[in-house]
């Protein structure tokens, strides 16, 4: 089992470095996007502007509020949100097809036990998704200088998010209260990409992912993974959101889900 | 030539990833369609059968014209169309090229056909394969429009529709020749989706991985939407946004040529640069 550890950590995240570095630059735009946007903010406007970690992880978390569709209202994409699902789904596309076609048969065979192998991709899985949010974390507590305060006024003029101090915890429970759910809804959606790259192919299970994320931006449903995402459309902080316990549920149904159907396919696949 | 050209364009459009693609894309098509054309379509049925409206004057404001119900020029619902485009495009034919080369095809057709017809006969059912996948989802949700709703030619002052006077032809959208708008809008996502689709031969420069070579022209053009929207602070400038044409501004026109022609070069340059290479 360590074998297939180190493999899969070899091949499959230090070998694609280039995905893990456009990932760091995708973090590194965004809080250079909130400094320059926050410094706007303070000299219009002469209120203080101090951005924090908490403010620089909620940019990449907070997603958006729900969408009002009404020929009125204008329509933003909310390129944080789905900057982060991007980064995820593209460092995680392709390695399971590229393993279950290439080198990784021959050690497939070899080791003769395919639940290894799929535990060990599984795993990979998971390292690659807490690899993105290492650098999200680290970004997040470089430009924010450490400290785990929201700004409210950073967030209700730059990221939309008018209500953050509706958290009744302390500020380092809110920064792990965003970050947790985020990261969990990122394992259901890396584990949900994996099982249909598994199935169907790396394209399809990548654009399934894609638009089932932005799917989440228009409905408001516990079933959609990305509304566990966006923290903003927690049940603190909007009515009729998302609870927190429900949100953890569905990503933890999901990640099962989709581990046993690895388990159940890999074990009656035709790998000749 | 000819049969290098024609060999290409049936590789493209007689394969599965091409039939996903474009199943994909009308099944967004149809989305939009049956969420949000749908509920329009039937003010015009509750006015026909007194549901609303008692008076002819009634009757007459009432009425629902194509281009509200439209994909390409509705108001709501739209995005998720447009931001997929880049990545349902590349998918027929985008990594094409590598498999070519990994499989050794390449090998045997250049030996029976010029290196410059194959690049050229390549890059053209890549252009076209991608424009098709893009453009065919939009025209046949027109087509299902008009099958409901009026031609009617839509009004400035209603406030209805996403073209402001700051669009490029809003006159001509606004006019008795709204239809010529749209036969402009549809030719341009030809273009602009065809030449985007193109970035992924550009990408087998720097990327040897099918699948990343894939997703290259969506990675760029999300890229693109990163730096206009954070970095330049216009997000008309990316293709994600311009490609719905009432958000292509008059004063975002020299930009947005210089991505297309940007584009153009790429594509030509991986033809210019791997007829000259040896294989």
């Amino acid at each position: 089992m360590g074998f297939f550890i180190i493999y899969d950590l070899c091949r499959g995240l230090l070998g694609r470095w280039k995905r893990l570095l456009a990932a760091a630059v995708f973090c590194i735009v965004a809080m250079v996007y909130l400094q320059f946007q926050a410094r706007g903010l303070a000299a219009a406007s002469q209120e203080a502007a101090d951005i924090s970690a908490a403010d620089c992880l909620l940019h990449m978390v907070h997603g958006m509020e729900p969408v009002v569709l009404n020929e009125q209202k204008r329509f933003e994409l909310p390129v944080s949100y789905l900057g982060v699902m991007v980064a995820n789904a593209f460092l995680l596309m392709g390695f399971l097809h590229e393993e279950m076609h290439g080198f990784g048969v021959q050690i497939f065979i070899r080791d003769g036990q395919r639940h290894r192998w799929m535990a060990g991709k599984i795993l990979w899985n998971v390292l690659a998704v807490t690899s993105v949010y290492v650098m999200i974390v680290l970004f997040s507590w470089i430009a924010g200088g450490g400290g785990f305060r929201p700004n409210a006024v950073l967030c209700e003029k730059i990221l939309m998010f008018r209500n953050v101090i509706d958290f009744e915890g302390t500020d380092i429970e809110l920064f792990l209260a965003a970050l947790g759910m985020a990261y969990l809804s990122s394992l259901a959606f890396g584990q949900l990409q994996m099982t249909l790259e598994l199935i169907f192919s790396p394209a399809a299970a990548f654009f399934a992912v894609i638009a089932a994320a932005f799917m989440s931006v228009y409905y408001v449903s516990p079933l959609l993974l990305g509304n566990c995402f966006m923290f903003q459309r927690n049940a603190i902080f909007l009515e009729g959101g998302i609870k927190t316990g429900t949100g953890m549920a569905v990503a933890a149904a999901w990640i099962a889900l989709c581990v046993a159907l690895d388990f159940y396919y890999i074990k009656r696949r035709d790998i000749l | 030539m000819k049969q290098i050209i024609r060999m290409e364009l049936a590789r493209a459009f007689k394969n599965k990833a091409f039939y996903f693609a474009l199943l994909a894309g009308i099944l967004l098509a149809l989305w939009h369609f049956f969420c949000y054309g749908m509920p329009l379509i039937r003010n015009i049925l509750d006015v026909y059968t007194n549901a609303v409206g008692e008076s002819y004057f009634d009757k007459v404001k009432y009425a629902i014209p194509v281009t509200q119900v439209w994909m390409g020029t509705s108001n709501i619902g739209t995005e998720l169309y447009f931001f997929m485009m880049p990545l349902l495009g590349a998918i027929p034919y985008g990594a094409s090229y590598c498999a070519d080369c990994r499989s050794g095809y390449i090998s045997n057709i250049v030996t029976r056909v010029s290196k410059a017809g194959y690049y050229r006969a390549k890059l053209l059912a890549v252009f076209l394969s991608s424009s098709a996948v893009c453009t065919a989802p939009l025209l046949l949700e027109l087509i299902l429009c008009m099958c409901f709703a009026p031609v009617m030619f839509p009004l400035s002052g209603s406030r209805l529709f996403p073209v402001f006077d700051s669009s490029w032809l809003s006159g001509l959208f606004y006019s008795s020749y709204s239809l010529l708008y749209i036969f402009i809008y549809l030719l341009f996502d030809f273009i602009t989706w065809g030449l985007i689709g193109c970035i992924s031969l550009a990408a087998t420069w720097v990327e040897d991985n099918r699948f990343a070579v894939m997703m290259a022209p969506f990675i760029f053009c999300f890229g693109l939407h990163v730096i206009a929207g954070w970095i330049i602070g216009d997000s008309g400038y990316s293709p994600m946004v311009y490609t719905f044409f009432p958000k292509l501004y008059a004063k975002n026109l020299p930009v947005i040529i210089f991505e297309l022609i940007v584009f153009a070069a790429l594509a030509v340059w991986f033809v210019v640069r791997k007829r000259d290479e040896g294989i």
